[in-house]
């Protein structure tokens, strides 16, 4: 495998979710931490590692997990959130180089053999949502749930983001995403999406940093989907991306132009949005106006993004899936079912 | 390693030199006693004997210094045989060497036989080690511990040109010094095939006493690619087969592992004959425990075209989740695979609960069935059932009557809901 610039360590169980530390000052850029959740073990655990000063990574702390690990997520720079195949979510805070348990919301996802299958966070609201179809509001301070959509969905929910604090966008295995407004009381989602006609599962979802009503998913069959949430039940576009199911999407946290897909197919892509601009295309909002509106993303250009959207793929095929990827100033961070973790640095934006 | 061209010995002897290292202690102690007289240490002869015995000069004769009588003429003459002794290169061929080696070890008997070495007798012991002298050697066996380390001392001081071919010889009478064959551990055993480069042999002990094959397999598979880059010395005949034996019984157990069973699957892969079909019947036994898990089988089987996997896979989770009540779960299985039959079965689960209750559970599912509601006969007539309820709640009571003739008119419905048609 060609890695330029970068670092990789075999860690003995299979990675299902690696996410970057949030950094919570700027003082504590060349000492990255990130934690990996691992699956399909018979003891699965989140580990914590930190960068040493010759490049190398070292494990700061580890814990057991019960159940695989389905999804994870930082709440606050000390808190970290996971969501387990076991039906429960998890809380941990890390402190003194330790890694302790302080929540535990058992039973929120009973049904189905996966359990809770994600967990995404927005202040101090968590939302998990799990292959029962059910989605439970949790509140860091509260050992029961806010809020429970008992039957949000009549199928597998497989991804769960927050748009706005008020907003809920869950995915499923149908190709559906639902819109769930958190202020009301009623029990059914205020906007239903439809990737197409056949049943395609929507195995991730990802916001756009700032602009909230802009989502890319990444689908079973390896498209992704570029949508506009005010306008229309369907995508703005469709791209043709990886022939094997898409595993994550996710933006550039500072520079939205850019985001990062990984495969089931062992592939990594960067896809460069801000040619798009450069090109000289006009980029404007699907709100028929056919204003130019130099705010809006050029993501949602539809006929941009086909033809001059720059794709590097950011190393060669692997043999195993690549089941996450994070990405945090120049360096990205990915590993999979070949059971190590890598890093890439100096990526060029 | 007995495919290497060139000298056997020297790799013989840098082998040995890994595994029986006592001669490096034994300096270490010799040295760190720091004393006027080194060779009264207990260790000293012995720790020479090693050096010589192993073939490395150089620290045979740093330790010989520090021997007080040094300065005497028998110690000069054993330091001078030790460092014109010839060692073999892959610069010198081995007929030239073995001119060279001759001479050398003429020199040696003559000088033995003339008695420099009289006075001392740990000196004469080494200097007719040096000879060749069988006795001398024979005196050794009792220092190894192991046949294979006196064979290969042996063959230093009796005949450094040995081919592969004929190590084999050798390491019997090595084994017959030492005991026989009844004496041999399996680790014995394996060495013994190898210098009779009894591939199958080797294997087999291999197999039978390690725990798990990953050796052999992985062993066999360099050993066949390296057999490939070579297509005129194809020393081992059906090496193929042998590998692919190997590898297909170690993917297998790995199969059923709990998490190494995606290994497996790239082990299969390298397998030609039988891989496939092999991956096919184990992959359907990898335990399906969450939806993730279950589309990644998927996927593998996709890759791979092995379209009989998607199929009973998507249908055992279907399974699954009927038995955890969850219709809209299962419907999409069932639709996944293809399946009209498992698909009418919940079309008329779906049709029994709208019966009993009153109103349709998956509105989502039915509402966007899509291309795939001409899977089953008995799923089209419910979708198309369900937009009909849809347009009699929106009111649109026109339509609603079109499509209810429509659908009386095709016989679509099952006899049961007849009554509930009309």
């Amino acid at each position: 495998m060609r890695v330029s610039g970068g670092t990789s360590r075999f860690v003995s169980k299979k990675c299902r979710k690696l996410r970057w530390k949030p950094l919570s000052d700027s003082l504590q850029i060349g000492s990255e931490m990130f934690a990996i959740g691992s699956w399909d073990d018979e003891e699965n655990e989140v580990t914590l590692w930190k960068s040493a000063n010759n490049g190398d990574f070292q494990l700061v702390a580890s814990v057991e997990h019960k159940g695989d690990v389905t999804g994870m997520c930082w709440q606050t720079t000390d808190l970290l959130a996971t969501s387990s195949s076991a039906g429960q979510a998890n809380l941990y805070k890390l402190e003194h180089k330790k890694l302790c348990r302080i929540q535990e919301w058992g039973e929120l996802h009973g049904r189905g053999g996966g359990g809770a299958t994600c967990v995404a966070a927005y202040g101090e609201t968590l939302a998990t949502a799990g292959e029962d179809g059910k989605v439970n509001i949790l509140n860091v301070r509260q050992s029961n749930p806010v809020k429970v959509y008992d039957s949000a969905d009549s199928c597998s929910i497989n991804d769960i983001v927050f748009p706005r604090s008020s907003e809920l966008l869950t995915s499923n295995m149908r190709g559906q995403m639902k819109l769930f407004d958190l202020r009301s009381n009623k029990q059914e989602a205020s906007s239903v999406y439809m990737l197409s006609n056949d049943q395609v599962a929507i195995n991730c979802l990802a916001k756009h940093p700032s602009q909230g009503h802009i989502v890319i998913t990444g689908a079973e069959n390896g498209l992704l989907a570029v949508w506009d949430l005010r306008q229309g039940k369907h995508p703005t576009t469709i791209l043709s991306a990886h022939k094997a199911p898409v595993s994550e999407v996710k933006f550039h946290p500072d520079q939205p132009d850019h985001i990062f897909t990984c495969s089931q197919g062992g592939e990594l892509w960067h896809w460069n949005g801000a040619s798009i601009r450069t090109a000289g295309v006009h980029v404007s909002a699907m709100n028929g106006s056919g204003s130019l509106d130099t705010t809006s993303s050029p993501w949602l250009s539809s006929e941009a993004v086909k033809h001059k959207v720059e794709t590097t793929s950011l190393i060669s095929q692997q043999p195993l899936p690549i089941n996450s990827i994070d990405v945090l100033g120049h360096s990205v961070l990915f590993g999979g079912d070949n059971e190590a973790f890598y890093i890439l640095n100096n990526i060029l934006l | 390693d007995p495919k290497s061209e060139g000298y056997l010995l020297p790799q013989l002897l840098h082998w040995i030199s890994l595994h029986f290292k006592d001669c490096e202690d034994g300096a270490r102690s010799v040295l760190s006693q720091s004393s006027d007289s080194p060779e009264d240490h207990v260790l000293y002869w012995d720790t020479l004997l090693d050096f010589v015995l192993q073939g490395r000069m150089d620290q045979a004769r740093n330790l010989l210094k520090l021997h007080t009588d040094f300065n005497t003429d028998m110690f000069a003459s054993m330091d001078q045989l030790l460092r014109k002794m010839p060692l073999p290169s892959n610069t010198v061929s081995c007929g030239d060497f073995l001119i060279k080696w001759k001479n050398w070890q003429m020199e040696v008997v003559s000088r033995v036989q003339a008695g420099e070495f009289a006075v001392y007798p740990q000196l004469n012991n080494i200097a007719e080690i040096l000879a060749g002298s069988e006795e001398a050697l024979d005196g050794m066996a009792n220092k190894c511990k192991t046949w294979y380390q006196w064979m290969v001392y042996r063959l230093l001081y009796t005949n450094p040109c040995v081919a592969t071919y004929d190590l084999g010889v050798y390491a019997q009478q090595a084994i017959d010094r030492f005991g026989g064959l009844d004496t041999l551990t399996s680790l014995d055993s394996v060495l013994l095939g190898l210098t009779e480069l009894d591939l199958p042999q080797v294997v087999k002990e291999l197999c039978m006493t390690l725990d798990g094959l990953w050796f052999p397999a992985h062993l066999l598979d360099i050993l066949c690619h390296a057999n490939s880059l070579n297509p005129n010395k194809n020393v081992i005949p059906n090496i193929a087969g042998l590998r692919e034996y190997l590898l297909l019984e170690y993917a297998t157990s790995l199969m059923s592992h709990n998490s190494l069973w995606q290994a497996g699957v790239i082990y299969f892969d390298q397998c030609p004959v039988q891989g496939r079909q092999r991956l096919e019947a184990l992959l359907e036994r990898v335990a399906l425990t969450s939806n993730y898990k279950a589309n990644k089988v998927i996927h593998i089987a996709k890759e791979r075209g092995l379209h009989s996997v998607v199929a009973s896979t998507c249908k055992v989770m279907g399974m699954k989740a009927l038995a955890g009540n969850d219709t809209g779960s299962a419907m999409t299985w069932a639709l996944r695979s293809g399946d009209a039959k498992f698909t009418t079965f919940l079309a008329d689960r779906l049709l029994a609960e709208y019966t009993q209750s009153g109103r349709f559970s998956s509105t989502d599912l039915l509402d966007n069935l899509g291309a795939s509601i001409i899977v089953s006969e008995r799923l089209t007539f419910l979708g198309k059932y369900r937009e009909f309820s849809r347009m009699r709640e929106e009111g649109d009571n026109t339509g609603a009557a079109d499509l209810l003739h429509s659908l009386l008119w095709s016989r679509l419905a099952p006899k049961y809901f007849w009554i509930t048609l009309l």
